[in-house]
């Protein structure tokens, strides 16, 4: 089941913009090595679900995988070949609002070579450019 | 073992501008504090201060116009992206007291529980120590080989070296071999639930409803007459 929030205030949301770098959860806080993002972009439930899936089947119960985003905003889509008006469309996916700087997952209790070839895997089910942090 | 001599001067200029300017000239930003002396606002050369921060001693020797200093490197501010050197603080300190420091702590060798499927947590990374600035180590070295699956490594049973000691409580856990978590399934409610659940206030809710009563009457008398 991908993520979504449990209870929201509103159902839907504007879709704003995504302006300048992460001044928060820009480093590796919880595990000793993560992966940054190096652009501006929206990370989707599936994405993060997708990740996190091909990590804990690479890593084989070793180690320990922190996400470090949660997908708290909607995304609202129209149903295909719908005349344009009638108001908003309905909630179709979650996302997670990533800016350049964000670490999106770390990992924990691994060797460094092991922690980058699970970071890449986790890498290509991401639709933002990354690349691998070491901690401290 | 001697301390890195780190050349520094003095800064006129102060505030964001000034500091801007600086950094576009290959130069970073510093301060000088503390023993009740006076602050000097410094710049350093990006190059010299790397090359101060790849020696693992936080101690550097400050030659300030002249004057040597005794100095630890408190603080290092990086940009968002945790590349560029945006400032740092340097804090007075004398050889001869002792000062708190925070120590990483690095586990060394493979826990036997990890064998039977452990997991190794590190729930403390650093730990705040006392000693002479001279004693000051690069890291708090442990050897996890030992722990078996479920057990834990605590503050008190930490080896420090000589002449340094914390007053961080020893009940708390620094590694654990925990077991690995079992992937639940999914319950049948979780998988149902598409949408979440709206936050009503609920005076508000209850006068809405009612509003949205008296409307439909009003409406309906509107119809008959």
């Amino acid at each position: 089941m991908a993520l979504m929030p449990k209870r929201v205030k509103f159902r839907k949301c504007h879709r704003g913009r995504v302006r300048g770098l992460a001044h928060r959860g820009n480093r590796v806080v919880f595990g000793d090595y993560g992966l940054q993002a190096l652009e501006a972009g929206w990370v989707s439930a599936r994405e993060i679900e997708a990740g996190r899936v091909a990590a804990n089947h690479f890593l084989a119960r070793e180690g320990k995988v922190w996400i470090r985003v949660f997908p708290s905003k909607p995304v609202s889509k129209k149903p295909a070949e719908t005349r344009m008006g009638g108001g908003k469309g309905e909630p179709e996916e979650w996302v997670a609002v990533v800016r350049p700087g964000t670490v999106l997952v770390e990992l924990g209790g691994i060797a460094e070579d092991l922690a980058k070839q699970t970071l890449n895997r986790v890498a290509h089910k991401l639709s933002v450019k990354t690349r691998f942090v070491g901690g401290g | 073992m001697a301390n890195l001599k780190l050349v520094v001067e003095r800064r006129s200029g102060t505030g964001r501008r000034a500091c801007r300017v600086l950094r576009r000239e290959g130069r970073i930003p510093a301060v000088l504090y503390g023993r009740n002396q006076e602050v000097i606002p410094l710049m350093v050369t990006a190059e010299a201060l790397r090359s101060a921060l790849k020696v693992e001693s936080p101690i550097v020797d400050l030659d300030v116009a002249g004057k040597p200093e005794s100095a630890l490197i408190k603080d290092v501010q990086y940009d968002p992206m945790g590349e560029t050197i945006l400032h740092v603080d340097f804090t007075r300190v004398a050889m001869d007291e002792e000062i708190e420091i925070a120590v990483p702590i690095e586990p060394r060798g493979r826990p036997a529980g990890a064998e039977e499927g452990g997991v190794l947590e590190q729930t403390v990374k650093e730990i705040q120590v006392t000693c002479l600035p001279s004693n000051i180590p690069n890291a708090i070295v442990v050897d996890i080989s030992a722990l078996k699956l479920g057990d834990s490594l605590h503050v008190r049973e930490l080896t420090l070296p000589p002449g340094v000691r914390t007053a961080v409580a020893g009940e708390i856990v620094v590694f654990l071999v925990a077991r690995p978590l079992e992937e639940k399934p999914e319950a049948a409610e979780e998988k149902e639930r598409l949408e979440p659940e709206l936050i009503r206030p609920e005076g508000r809710g209850e006068a809405e409803e009612k509003e949205a009563v008296a409307e439909e009457e009003k409406k309906k008398g509107g119809e008959k007459s």
